[in-house]
């Protein structure tokens, strides 16, 4: 009895073990729009960014989607070519990820972090205001 | 007036169960169940009348619909977001204890009925002290309802017109049995942790009549949990323009891990029941299969996926993480009470006969759940120690999850015929000789022929090799042997998930996509066919706006489509044209319009039809068990 109780937990700790050093492996970092604004980034650096998307700023030009996305303190202007995800909305949040440029992000790829809760306009499941540190 | 008849009675559901949870006589037990019942399909019925009469004066119908929402969405807001979703988890939870109390309840003592009145009195709780649906409108925003009371009888305010349901959830028909499905499989979690906890507190529960009425009550939510988790690939798949059907994201992941635990017991509970062995293991399952599902609405509603910092702004997420520590606790409580029991557990002798085949199958499985979880609270654990923000990439499940599933589909081979004893591998090898020989033959021409990866080669050698010997299985001894409904029920399953498998590693290995800029009436070619666009048709329905794209092949025309919701500012939803055949669909989306140029996605997905029909094929296998129900 308490052999095998000994064996469970060493093997749950194996693979708690085991999968945090393989998650580590395989995250993926991103940074936040004020963390952007400040770091020094080279024009032809490709990075991750996350933000909110801000209401009404969605817009179409050509294959482009344009819009803003905000950590609740800075905003900074997304020029996207790719492939929208249906779940994009606004006041979502998503990680695009391309270059920087004269503080506007041109991004191509974009990773939703969907919910299905709907975040409505005024903001009533979380306040992109209260969220930053 | 719907908003007070319907909070005053939310208040009198709440009063019954603390009633219910005090009450000694048999006699009262059974009329309070059923008048809660009562109440709580009438609270059901008022919140879609009131959808229906679009009375915008509660604010969860200002909020969540609109006059111009077609019925079927109207019916459907109602578990369009949480305060409304939460009265359907009380009305799942209150059919599950009538249900629970007529065919299951324990004969000697109250307990398991007050165990399910607590778990109902603390999800009333919510609507009745934190949020109700009910909530009457006393503040209005632009459009629908910005602040709201939970006391009945106030003077409201009612707003005009609704802000209707989430574009994304009035695309598509599928969206609106989804969640139900997946609620039931969730809900119907209580009735095994119920069952367990309150059997095992009375002395009576200690022969193995606590683990045999646990498993019967896991047929319903695993069924529905089941259809549910399918329903929403399909849905994903089918009509989310993206090409795929599972994201392994935090709101998928968290119904996965109930299935794989729900999986794992009803494996393991046979062998309790016919070698008395398991029995600590078996408990702590049905814990975490509840627990896990409470968990699983506590990272989808309470905000920490956001971030952990957006935790602190719902009281939903305080709420729910009181409501695990207090189950657990009794959970634990009950357990500690009955360690001599547990210890009478027999030691498992054949490790290669059928109690080890079993054990395996629930290393396997929990492994999977536990891997599961850890990715879906790694970011959010990164995040409280370092403060950074971080996902964590798909390959991390499938460097992890995919081998685990893999030794499944290998063990379900020996599942076929398990004797007692130790399995004698080389008779085995003997007597399947020319299938294994044949199996293999064809993973090594698929391997020259598809030049593919060694997972490929091996998942389709091991899921053609299940199939087969099903196959003939079924041959030899279906209609011989006595019927065995759980014996069969479980070989149709296994036959279902090779299916399935070899559909998803095709899948996964074989797709690929292109986009093509082109425009009106011309055509292109895409995996030796050759495919017309039309022109583009502007449809204006009430809620939306609608331009179809026709594109035909040579027998065919599809449309794929572009939905632009009025009332919300959100961007277009794109639903795909999919050209289906056995092997593969050729599935387009278009990107983007302007004047006559289109912008397409194409994709040739294959295998999506073969994991349908493996996954129908598991979904049903189940059925036949619920006669059983009524013994």
């Amino acid at each position: 009895m308490k052999k095998n109780f000994i064996i469970v937990l060493l093997g749950i700790g194996l693979i708690i073990y085991a999968s945090t050093i393989i998650a580590s492996r395989n995250t993926i970092y991103y940074y936040t729009t004020s963390e952007t604004l400040e770091i020094n980034i080279s024009d032809s650096e490709r990075i991750k960014l996350g933000g909110f998307v801000v209401e009404d700023s969605i817009s179409k030009d050509g294959g482009f989607t344009i819009f803003t996305i905000t950590d609740g303190n800075k905003d900074i202007e997304i020029i996207f070519d790719g492939f929208v995800p249906d779940l994009f909305q606004e006041n979502m949040g998503v990680i695009l990820d391309g270059t920087l440029n004269d503080d506007t992000f041109y991004a191509d790829d974009m990773l939703v972090k969907h919910d299905n809760e709907y975040v409505s306009s005024d903001g009533e499941t979380y306040n992109v205001e209260n969220y930053s540190e | 007036m719907i908003s007070s008849i319907g909070i005053v009675f939310s208040w009198i559901s709440f009063s019954l169960l603390v009633i219910l949870f005090f009450n000694k006589k048999k006699y009262y037990t059974e009329i309070l169940v059923r008048i809660n019942l009562f109440i709580q399909i009438f609270l059901f019925c008022l919140l879609e009348v009131g959808l229906f009469l679009n009375d915008f004066s509660v604010s969860y119908i200002a909020n969540y619909s609109a006059k111009s929402t077609p019925p079927l969405y109207k019916f459907a807001s109602l578990w369009g977001s949480l305060d409304g979703s939460i009265l359907l988890w009380n009305l799942c939870l209150s059919l599950f204890m009538y249900l629970y109390l007529k065919l299951y309840k324990n004969t000697s003592s109250d307990l398991d009925i007050k165990i399910f009145s607590l778990i109902m009195i603390f999800f009333v709780g919510y609507t009745v002290f934190s949020s109700s649906p009910f909530a009457g409108c006393i503040e209005l925003a632009a459009i629908g309802c910005s602040n709201s009371t939970i006391l009945p009888f106030q003077e409201l305010v009612t707003s005009s017109i609704g802000r209707g349901p989430n574009p994304l959830l009035q695309n598509h028909p599928l969206m609106a049995i989804h969640p139900p499905m997946l609620y039931v499989g969730y809900v119907g979690m209580t009735m095994p942790f119920v069952a367990a906890t309150g059997r095992l507190y009375s002395k009576q529960g200690r022969s193995n009549d606590w683990v045999e009425v646990a498993e019967k009550t896991t047929y319903i939510p695993w069924l529905f949990l089941t259809i549910g988790i399918t329903l929403g690939a399909a849905w994903s798949y089918e009509v989310l323009g993206w090409g795929g059907y599972w994201a392994w994201d935090p709101v998928e992941n968290v119904s996965f891990i109930p299935w794989l635990l729900a999986t794992a017991f009803l494996h393991s509970a046979k062998i309790q029941k016919s070698q008395n062995t398991l029995l600590n293991w078996n408990y702590i399952l049905v814990g975490l299969m509840f627990l896990s599902t409470i968990f699983g609405t506590f990272i989808t509603r309470s905000g920490v996926l956001i971030s952990v910092h957006a935790f602190s702004n719902g009281n939903i997420g305080t709420y729910l993480l009181f409501g695990m520590l207090l189950f657990s606790l009794i959970f634990i409580v009950i357990g500690s009470k009955n360690i001599d029991y547990f210890s009478k557990s027999k030691k498992i002798d054949n490790w290669f006969g059928k109690s080890g085949f079993f054990v395996y199958n629930n290393i396997f499985l929990f492994s999977a759940a536990l891997v599961v979880f850890i990715g879906t609270i790694f970011p959010l654990i990164y995040e409280t120690l370092y403060d950074r923000q971080i996902t964590i990439g798909r390959s991390y499940y499938d460097v992890i999850v995919g081998p685990l599933l893999l030794i499944l589909l290998g063990l379900m081979i020996f599942s076929i015929k398990l004797p007692i004893k130790n399995l004698n591998f080389k008779k085995w090898t003997d007597e399947n000789n020319n299938l294994i020989n044949s199996s293999l033959i064809l993973s090594v021409f698929i391997l020259l022929y598809l030049n593919n990866s060694y997972v490929l080669v091996v998942t389709v050698a091991i899921s053609v090799l299940l199939i087969v010997l099903t196959f003939k299985n079924f041959y030899k001894n279906f209609r011989g042997q006595k019927t065995n409904i759980s014996y069969w029920t479980g070989q149709i399953a296994h036959l279902g998930i090779a299916i399935f498998s070899l559909g998803i590693i095709l899948n996964v290995s074989q797709s690929y996509s292109t986009e093509k800029e082109i425009n009106s009436f011309e055509e292109f070619s895409f995996n030796n066919q050759t495919y017309f666009v039309y022109d583009s048709i502007e449809e204006s329905l009430p809620e939306k706006n609608v331009i179809k794209l026709p594109i035909s092949n040579q027998s065919t025309t599809k449309f794929t489509s572009l939905n632009i919701f009025k009332n919300s500012s959100q961007q277009a939803i794109s639903s795909p044209a999919v050209f289906r055949t056995f092997l593969n669909d050729i599935y387009i989306t278009v990107k983007f319009i302007d004047e006559n140029s289109y912008k397409l996605i194409v994709r040739n997905n294959y295998g999506i039809f073969i994991m349908w029909i493996g996954l129908f094929i598991s979904s049903i296998s189940f059925l036949p068990r619920l006669k059983k129900y009524e013994k």
